[in-house]
């Protein structure tokens, strides 16, 4: 006879009973719980490898890169991935996308060391970022990397570094532009309103030192109007199309950067993400017609270079942590205490994170204020969320926190939790360790006279 | 008259005499033509009597400008060379008689004029009728012309005391034994040349031996059908052994078994029931002819052969038997190239359709398919684009944009004008249909006459081309939807001999495009995509694009490296008039037919010396994607004799009719590119493999080089000597 389950005890909540649609979606509540990601139960996760956890799915990156790719490549025949090392440079994270044919995008020396450890091939590497030394640029000549020149200082130098060695590097230029967004972007590279980028142009052809090969932007970040991206690709094939005209050189790509949303709830939205964010396909859509209208010869099309990060691998990373506790704050309304905070979940601060329990719950649920661990004021995961009453020791998913979070988590007041990815075939497999004693003070020196302690 | 134009008429004239008698025996070989010019004039009035017919035949022609390629060829004078040697082996030489040959001369080039325009009509050759028309006209006259006389043909015999010899050598043997056979097989050889003697045909059996293996056996082959019919039959071997009349059975066998129609088994087996017939001919007409006096000659041939060819003309599908499109007179070129072509290309007359869409979709329905094409509409094709799990849509696939084709561009499949376009009609709702408007939003193009393609289902109000536009190959014209019957979103594609939506569908292959199977891509080319196939257009890399485009016009200067010597070679690219591109090489004249369609570049012929740098350049070159494609192989065939030496192809033409064994293979792999997209280096490696059975025993390899500076370059081996040719600017 099969085992009667055993009723879930919650406790009692009262509620002001409210009768109106407070909003046309509906109270929003989070009670729908996520119990097992690619088919493994997150408590077992949680026993296996600790809490907080980091869970990455294989299967879902893959599946979110698969689908990008076709939709760009159905709609234009040169396609070519780059993927975003700061949105998350874990080895392992990174390699599945260069398994599938994606290249690397990367914005310091620190990135560009790493992706050439990771096997990715220097021509297979875009360097782009206001960031890169003498010594980096020199590296990335020999490598014969695609450089992204961000400035004329940059421009300039690399100039020197080129004449006096006897390679040409291939280079291409960040261009900003006004797309009808705001705020414009106009830190990085070189303006196109104002003429800067045709200067910069000017520059590198007629002085034959650089190889110029690419034109790049980046119009912005979690770009929610797919319609940005045609006035940027229309203003890109144009400059272009000058270049052939007036130097008859032709440029082989033009890289449309990212910035496409996830899925992820921007604080103060009034629509959730999932039902906010353009499709994919919208973007794709939007840049490749104004690419195929362009003009340009059918036999010599440029490449379209995309450096995607947050819309690709947002949606397959989530967080898995522990309740420490419960109280009323002194207006009344519940807080939970969490064994993750700010610290470990950095988006938190711009997204209001979807957060489930793990385990089957009431429908019941309560406003609630979710704290981290932190002893610090600013510790706050979520100001207000409608979950039902989590007890201490229960557990909670934090989803879409694949993009920025390994990257940008610090470790502050406590270690940084262990990040475990899932495979196709279902299994676990521990990518980054939890932080220890030892690994954080591996690299403090203490001066001797400070050794002695007189107590 | 210049020295040049003097050359280019006796080389004219020369030309046109010795095919004049090739073409007896369907061939343009000038050794057999020696040896059939050699046996006429065994008979030196009929030699004579057959020259000067083929000369006057010659220069009417040329007076009344009728095309030099056919008088080169001998097309309108080898009836001429025939009636001649007919008529000089039987009337005495005179004063009369030469006006009356000039006359005849006249005479047959004009009816073989009228024959050869009036059979072309029904795709049909004239073979011997105008020969026939002449030589029965003269006979039934003669009498009337009392200056001619016929003589005693046997004094002016050359060879007379030969067939003497034999004969008491024939009389010895009471039955038929192979030695007899024989006789009789080399009499009824030389009998097409009214000569009746063993030497001559003896001869002209070795001429076809030289000109053709399947040829000389078919020869044997059907004559002794022929005589073992004859023989079950218990009929007159007077018939065979008297007028020699047995040449019909050889003639007719090489005209159905390797001319016309490509050698194969199937052609032996056709000729199994054919030659007999010839038999009923040669008995059934015998008896009425002869009542007039008029011998058969080859008329149980002639009528045998058209009978057969205008059967073969009418079927409803031209398989399994194939008559020979492109005639290349010789049945080993007829046989090989029939062959090779099916293998390369299986159809070559088919126009250029590329897939009408970017990147790669599934077939969701092919031809015949279960759900609706059927009947008229068999031969379209659906598509659509699938996830890794073979899924057609994300989230719920409740709604038209859950599906992945949904609003992908679909372009035009070959260049050509809009014809009808149809928007306005709704998308439907997931699993819904609209039966009334079935076809949805259509646009049909029209690329030449009766062919015509037609896109539909397209999504509502997103074409943007109109009836009269004209359309590159890959324009953009609309976007994949769900109008029509279309209970999700697809393209259905399909090509029609008529201009209107509904129109029934046509078989028509897509030109090139690529396949992956097991996650290898492989190219296809002149195929038919299959039902659940993933397939996607070729996209292109300029280095290899701009390497290939051998515009007409183009000349292509060599610098060739063997050793320490160093050599030049001058190429020019030129179109002849049906508009076939070709290279042409000014040293040794050879000539490299290729085709471009700008994805693909491949050689279809060559003539010419073996030894020069175009044949090398056609070996390595025989197919090039103009794409870069790491892991993709190439494979084609290419012809035997381009590879084995002479003598084993000359072994293998006996028994090519049945069965292969030596077999020509040719790969292309690229090796490495210097930058990924947009290259200014490249490279790729071609192999070409002769095999016996599985076994290789010849292997060849072209090493080629691109790059932005010297376009092209390739190394090879001539004599165990590594050569490297590149083109100079």
């Amino acid at each position: 006879m099969k085992k009667k389950e055993k009723k879930i005890y919650e406790r009692p909540l009262i509620r002001p009973l409210n009768a109106s649609i407070s909003n046309k979606f509906g109270r929003r509540t989070e009670w729908l719980p996520l119990t097992h990601i690619d088919g493994i139960p997150v408590v077992d996760l949680i026993n296996e490898f600790g809490s907080p956890l980091f869970v990455y799915s294989e299967k879902k990156i893959r599946d979110n890169f698969m689908m990008a790719k076709r939709a760009f490549e159905t709609r234009y025949p040169k396609i070519q991935f780059a993927w975003s090392y700061k949105t998350c440079y874990l080895n392992a994270v990174c390699n599945v996308y260069h398994q599938m044919g994606s290249w690397a995008e990367v914005v310091s020396g620190f990135e560009y060391e790493k992706a050439l450890q990771n096997g990715v091939p220097g021509d297979k590497i875009i360097f782009n970022g206001p960031d890169k030394s003498k010594h980096d640029l020199l590296l990335a000549m020999k490598n014969n990397t695609l450089i992204h020149i961000d400035h004329f200082d940059e421009l300039y130098l690399l100039t020197e570094l080129a004449s006096s060695s006897k390679s040409k590097p291939r280079v291409a230029i960040r261009i900003n532009m006004d797309t009808g967004v705001y705020p414009q972007w106009d830190r990085f590279g070189f303006n196109y309103e104002n003429g800067q980028a045709w200067e910069a142009v000017n520059k590198i052809l007629m002085n034959d030192a650089l190889d110029l090969v690419g034109i790049h932007t980046h119009i912005g970040t979690f770009m929610m109007t797919p319609s940005a991206y045609a006035v940027a690709t229309a203003k890109m094939t144009e400059l272009a199309i000058q270049i052939k005209k007036k130097f008859n050189h032709i440029i082989t790509y033009i890289d449309m950067g990212g910035g496409f949303a996830s899925k992820n709830t921007l604080k103060g939205s009034y629509y959730a993400g999932a039902d906010a964010v353009p499709d994919i396909g919208e973007y794709a859509e939007a840049i490749t017609s104004a690419l195929l209208n362009a003009g340009f010869d059918r036999n010599n099309l440029p490449f379209l270079y995309l450096e995607t990060g947050r819309a690709l691998v947002d949606d397959t990373g989530f967080l898995l942590g522990t309740v420490l506790a419960n109280k009323r704050l002194a207006d009344g309304r519940r807080a939970t205490i969490l064994d993750f905070g700010v610290n470990t979940l950095f988006t938190s601060f711009w997204y209001d994170h979807k957060i489930s329990p793990a385990q089957e719950m009431g429908h019941y649920a309560e406003e609630t204020i979710l704290y981290g661990p932190l002893c610090m004021n600013i510790d706050v995961v979520r100001d207000a969320i409608s979950l039902p009453p989590l007890k201490p020791g229960q557990h909670v998913v934090a989803q879409y926190v694949g993009a920025y979070n390994i990257t940008q988590s610090m470790q502050f007041i406590t270690f940084r939790p262990a990040v475990v990815m899932i495979d196709r075939e279902g299994r676990s497999h521990l990518i980054r360790k939890r932080e220890s004693l030892d690994y954080v003070q591996k690299n403090e020196i203490l001066p001797s006279h400070l050794k002695k302690l007189n107590w | 008259m210049s020295f040049n134009t003097l050359k280019y008429y006796a080389q004219l004239f020369i030309e046109g005499i010795f095919n004049s008698y090739a073409q007896i025996y369907f061939s343009k070989n000038k050794w057999l033509a020696f040896a059939l010019m050699l046996v006429a004039w065994m008979h030196p009035l009929a030699g004579f009597a057959s020259l000067i017919m083929v000369v006057i035949g010659q220069l009417t022609a040329l007076f009344f400008h009728y095309s030099h390629q056919e008088i080169r060829n001998g097309s309108y004078t080898y009836n001429s060379a025939l009636t001649g040697m007919a008529i000089g082996a039987y009337y005495q030489f005179t004063g009369a008689f030469i006006v009356w040959l000039v006359v005849a001369a006249i005479l047959t080039f004009f009816i073989s004029v009228w024959f050869m325009h009036q059979l072309a009509i029904k795709n049909l050759p004239f073979l011997s009728i105008p020969f026939l028309a002449v030589v029965w006209l003269i006979m039934m006259g003669e009498k009337n012309f009392a200056a001619i006389e016929p003589h005693d043909s046997s004094a002016y015999l050359v060879v007379n005391h030969f067939p003497l010899l034999f004969s008491a050598v024939t009389e010895w043997i009471m039955q038929w034994t192979i030695a007899d056979i024989m006789l009789l097989y080399f009499r009824s050889m030389g009998a097409i040349l009214f000569q009746y003697n063993d030497l001559a045909g003896i001869l002209v059996s070795i001429g076809i031996l030289i000109h053709s293996r399947i040829s000389f056996i078919l020869s044997i082959y059907g004559f002794l059908l022929g005589f073992f019919f004859y023989q079950l039959m218990e009929a007159d071997f007077s018939h065979l052994i008297y007028s020699y009349i047995g040449f019909n059975f050889i003639l007719t066998s090489i005209a159905l078994g390797g001319f016309f129609v490509v050698a194969s088994r199937r052609s032996f087996l056709l000729l199994l029931p054919v030659i007999p017939m010839t038999a009923f001919v040669i008995s059934g007409l015998h008896g009425i002819l002869f009542t007039f006096g008029l011998p058969l000659y080859s008329l149980p041939f002639n009528l045998i052969v058209l009978l057969i060819l205008y059967f073969l003309n009418n079927r409803l599908h031209a398989t399994g038997l194939f008559k020979v499109p492109f005639q290349h007179y010789s049945p080993e070129l007829n046989h090989y190239k029939h062959f090779l072509n099916s293998q390369r290309f299986k159809s070559q007359t088919y126009f250029h359709i590329s897939l009408p869409f970017i990147g790669e979709w599934r077939v969701s329905q092919g031809h015949n398919g279960a759900i609706t094409h059927k009947d008229d509409y068999r031969y379209a094709l659906d598509f659509d684009v699938v996830n890794e799990d073979y899924k057609t849509y994300h989230q719920d696939g409740d709604k038209c944009s859950d599906y992945y084709c949904f609003n992908l561009p679909v372009q035009s499949p070959a260049s050509g004008w809009v014809s009808s376009v149809q928007d306005g009609i709704d998308d439907n709702e997931i699993g819904q249909v609209n039966l009334s408007q079935n076809w949805g939003n259509t646009v049909v193009i029209r690329h030449g006459d009766y062919l015509y393609s037609k896109l539909s289902h397209l999504k509502k109000d997103s074409i943007i081309v109109k009836p009269g536009d004209y359309l590159q190959k890959g324009q953009l014209i609309g976007y994949c939807g769900n109008s029509g019957r279309s209970p999700e979103p697809h393209l259905h594609f399909q090509l029609q001999t008529y201009p209107y939506i509904g129109s029934k569908t046509i078989f028509h292959p897509i030109d090139y495009y690529l396949l992956r199977k097991n996650n290898k891509l492989q190219l296809r080319s002149f195929d038919l995509p299959l039902e659940g196939e993933l397939v996607s257009p070729i996209v292109t890399t300029p280095l290899l694009y701009d390497a290939f485009n051998f515009l007409p016009g183009r000349v292509l200067e060599w610098k060739i490296k063997k050793g320490e010597n160093f050599f030049s070679n001058k190429w020019e690219v030129f179109t002849d008039s049906s508009n076939k591109t070709y290279i042409y090489c000014h040293q040794t004249g050879a000539i490299a037919y290729f085709v471009n369609q700008g994805t693909i570049f491949y050689f279809v012929d060559y003539y010419g010396s073996k030894k020069s740098l175009l044949h090398h350049f056609y070996k390595g070159a025989h197919r090039v994607i103009l794409g870069y494609y790491e892991d993709l192989q190439i494979d084609d065939r290419i012809l035997n004799t381009d590879l084995f030496p002479s003598v084993l192809n000359f072994i293998h033409d006996f028994t090519a009719p049945f069965f292969h064994y030596l077999l020509s293979y040719y790969t292309l792999s690229f090796h490495s590119q210097n930058a990924i997209h947009n290259p200014t280096q490249l490279s790729f490696v071609s192999n070409l493999y002769g095999k016996f059975i599985h076994k290789t025993i010849i292997n060849k390899q072209y090493n080629f080089h691109l790059s932005r500076q010297c376009l092209l370059s390739f190394t090879y081996y001539e004599n165990n000597q590594a050569c490297e040719a590149s083109l100079s600017h």
